[in-house]
């Protein structure tokens, strides 16, 4: 077991190390020219003014160079200096993830107790006439695009009936205000992620109800509610897990359609407007902060994984 | 001598006059503490950068005003400036302060506030004007003398955009584009900055207690920025707010029937100094270069359909003289007209015939040719694509969906035709009378950069050095014959500006550069009752 552990601490290693590199290089992949994107269109410019930018940016060195001093800087903790924002990158970040957390993290803590729950539930009493409605009702949320649902919301909830505010984190930041302000924002992200998870769940409790250990458990007068939700829930959760990994880089990246809808300046944002202006430091900073978090966790969902199901952890599943 | 009564009726008259006076001063001022204008805009301010970033710095023109500004006809008047001249050869302007202007921490706002706010700006700000930095800057009392190296015909255009911060609080900030602060701000105008919180999206702009000119009825002017044009329509539109404003941009035209089916709001239009053009490649195109096969062209465009359709309807057919009536020093030049017979003949004489009888002309040479059209408009793009192709040209279509692309496309002259907007203030960037989008020796994310011509880049050079008057009439004069003879760019259209205006407030002034936020709608703005 210690060397499965070790081949995959030594396999993760590997992978932030090539992430490193790659997210140096794939913002400087891109067409265009960050100096252009950061003086503007319509100015009045000259090759001098073009070229004192470009020095004091550092985008005159050559690719080694910059890469040399971006490694330099990123073994201190620095994570460079955005070109647009005029902040520190670590800064930006850390001042923008709160609100990010806050946002994805309540939607997803939401979405996914109750879509795991409804799943089982849905996937348990599938002839029930109740859970076929849920089920459609899963469907046709899943099928309509993030952007067009969280619209129909804003238009609804926010414009016509007057329920919530039209943007931002807050109007006085105050506790009340903010809950106020991101209860239709986490509601619409909260929809996606339990509808997501329900099918998901669904149809893996689906699978799982057809196993012999369910109705053994029943044979032995094991109530019901206990295999349901103790048993087959355990078994069927798996994929959800997988899923959770994958997410982790979802948050971070924040729901953007969202944040664009209800005018929240948070992370998913922030690397909206780096890409549109190509702000190398902050798209290296987000990348990587993004993927050192996909990467632990996947490292927690392997974690899990041995715990709820010991085949993993022995070996067996492989 | 005097008596006691002498001495308390002496008293009682005192403290009538006193109380008199005092209830006369705040009888005078007209302004509501509790009143607040509401702004939406889809303009964002991502960071309270007051000099780094670009929205911050439009909206806080309003707070710091620049020298001079630009009025509801296009033209130069004077803002924290009372008034100017300037000299026969051009190369000395003198600035005379307006009392009125006091920053609102009570510190006297004063000539050497205006002499250090250019200095700054030409030092410390990354696309200043670079005659700033060769200019003699001297003040005498309330005036500032500019003097030049050289004549600069856009020094108007500059100085609007250069906003006069106090020196007693910017001295001792080294790198004001890397200064960020929630606020307050100092300011001089009838409004100062008291917050800017990127949290809840909000600018707030507090009354001057120290400002001495005409005091505005709102206490509050908040500006409510929105991520996107349709959210912050619906926040006008459902009484969050109690206008739109977006800088340098009209209404969106598209949602501009919503303001006539709303009883609280109407659309007013306005001729715009934006426009729509194409420009072709005279540089390295052989089409591009034939002024011939552009002239061919302009008979090719359906003006009428496009500005239906591109335009929505808000927008005016062009003339040959390319730049927009209500650019100053403009004249009148034969109307660009759709004529497709006529185009089709003018390409036959020009040498670009159907030889081998495919539908498809051939260039002058009798080799197929096919165009590159590069469009920053998809709808404008594919219209533009269909006419020339009923011309009987081929076309590849490109569509630039983003900046980088564009850039990208354009810098290397991998077009025939593009397809391309301009600004208010791209209009008067360079040279101006919007030959920046068009001289080879600039340099720029939204410029072309397509005619090399030593007599384009000659006019260019003259219209630049020429302080105004009639020479630089004539110069302008020149050009739009230049344009209208040699075509590198035809107008498509010259825009109309809609303005939502809320029925309910009365003194609504709009400036052709800033829209309504400007100082003096923001003075003259108030309840109907």
């Amino acid at each position: 077991m210690n060397r499965t552990l070790a081949r995959k601490i030594v396999r993760y290693a590997v992978s932030l190390l090539i992430v490193v590199l790659l997210v140096f290089l794939l913002p400087r992949c891109m067409p265009g020219d960050p100096v252009q994107c950061l003086v503007g269109e319509d100015v009045f410019l000259t090759q001098e003014i073009l070229d004192a930018v470009t020095a004091k940016l550092g985008l005159d060195l050559p690719l080694t160079e910059q890469f040399r001093i971006y490694i330099g800087n990123l073994l201190t903790g620095d994570l460079g200096y955005s070109y647009t924002r005029h902040q520190n990158v670590a800064e930006l970040i850390l001042d923008r993830l709160p609100w990010t957390l806050l946002l994805t993290g309540v939607s997803m803590l939401i979405g996914y107790t109750f879509g795991i729950i409804a799943g089982t539930w849905t996937g348990w009493m599938a002839e029930r006439k109740m859970s076929k409605i849920l089920t459609s009702f899963g469907v046709v949320v899943s099928c309509i695009p993030p952007y067009l649902l969280g619209l129909i919301f804003f238009s609804v909830f926010v414009y016509q009936l007057g329920w919530f505010p039209y943007k931002g984190f807050y109007t006085t930041p105050d506790l009340f205000s903010v809950v106020y302000h991101m209860a239709l924002p986490v509601l619409t992200l909260a929809l996606f992620v339990f509808v997501r998870n329900m099918i998901i769940m669904r149809g893996s409790v689906l699978t799982e109800r057809n196993q012999l250990y369910p109705q053994f458990a029943k044979s032995l007068g094991v109530p019901q509610r206990k295999i349901i939700y103790g048993h087959v829930m355990k078994n069927a959760i798996l994929p959800i897990l997988t899923h959770f990994a994958i997410d982790f880089g979802f948050i971070l990246s924040g729901a953007l359609f969202i944040e664009i809808i209800f005018s929240l300046n948070g992370l998913g944002r922030v690397m909206y407007t780096a890409i549109l202006n190509l702000d190398y430091p902050v798209l290296s900073g987000l990348f990587l902060v993004i993927a050192v978090m996909a990467v632990c966790a996947n490292m927690i969902a392997d974690i899990l994984y041995g715990i709820i199901d010991p085949r993993v952890k022995r070996g067996d599943g492989r | 001598m005097f008596g006691k009564n002498t001495f308390i009726i002496a008293g009682i008259i005192f403290l009538t006059l006193l109380f008199t006076a005092a209830a006369g001063c705040i009888g005078s001022s007209q302004t509501d503490q509790n009143a607040v204008l509401k702004i939406a805009t889809p303009n964002e301010i991502t960071e309270a950068s007051y000099f780094g970033n670009y929205n911050f710095a439009q909206m806080t023109r309003v707070a710091t005003p620049p020298l001079v500004q630009v009025d509801e006809n296009g033209e130069y008047i004077g803002a924290l400036a009372k008034s100017w001249t300037v000299s026969s050869d051009g190369k000395t302007w003198t600035f005379t302060l307006d009392p009125a202007y006091q920053w609102s921490d009570k510190t006297p706002l004063t000539a050497e506030d205006v002499k250090f706010s250019l200095e700054y700006t030409g030092e410390k700000v990354t696309t200043s004007p670079s005659w700033i930095k060769n200019a003699v800057i001297t003040t005498n009392g309330n005036v500032v003398t500019i003097g030049l190296a050289d004549p600069v015909y856009r020094l108007c255009g500059d100085l609007a955009a250069i906003n006069i911060v106090p020196k007693h609080i910017w001295g001792s900030i080294d790198d004001p584009e890397e200064y960020i602060s929630a606020g307050p701000y100092v300011g001089s105008a009838a409004y100062y900055v008291q917050s800017v919180d990127i949290n809840s999206a909000t600018l707030v702009l507090a009354a001057n207690p120290a400002w001495k000119g005409t005091d505005p009825y709102y206490g509050t002017v908040e500006i409510h920025w929105f991520a996107t044009e349709d959210a912050a329509i619906f926040a006008m539109l459902g009484n969050e707010c109690d206008t739109y404003w977006k800088y340098g941009a009209s209404f969106p035209t598209g949602s501009a029937a919503l303001l006539n089916s709303s009883e609280k709001f109407t659309g007013v239009e306005t001729p715009s100094l934006k426009m729509s053009y194409v420009g072709f490649n005279t540089i390295s195109s052989q089409a591009g270069g034939d002024k011939a096969f552009r002239k061919a062209v302009a008979y090719a465009l359906n003006y009428d359909e496009l500005v239906e359709i591109s335009a929505s309807g808000y927008g005016m057919t062009a003339n040959a003289g390319f730049i927009p009536n209500s650019v100053p020093y403009y004249k009148e030049t034969p109307a660009n007209i759709y004529d497709l017979e006529t185009a089709k003949s003018k390409l036959d004489l020009a040498g670009y015939k159907d030889v081998n009888g495919d539908g498809i002309r051939e260039d002058t040479n009798g080799k197929p040719l096919t165009l590159t059209l590069l469009s920053r408009d998809k709808v404008a793009g594919e219209l533009i694509k269909e006419y020339l192709e009923k011309a009987g040209l081929r076309v590849e279509y490109k569509f630039a969906s983003d900046l980088n692309a564009w850039i990208e496309l354009k810098d290397a002259l991998a077009y025939d035709i593009a397809y391309n907007g301009i600004t208010p203030k791209g209009m008067m960037m360079d040279s101006g009378w919007a030959t920046g989008y068009f001289a080879s020796n600039t340099v720029g994310a939204g410029k072309l950069q397509n005619v090399d011509d030593p007599a384009f880049l000659g006019l260019c050079s003259a219209i630049a050095t020429t302080p105004d008057g009639g020479m630089l009439r004539s110069l302008i004069s020149d050009l739009q014959d230049y344009y209208a003879e040699n075509m590198p760019g035809i107008a498509l259209y010259w825009c109309l500006d809609v303005t939502p205006i809320n029925t309910e407030i009365d003194g609504w002034y709009i400036s052709k550069a800033a829209g309504i936020l400007n100082e003096i709608n923001l003075v003259s703005v108030h309840p109907v009752n």
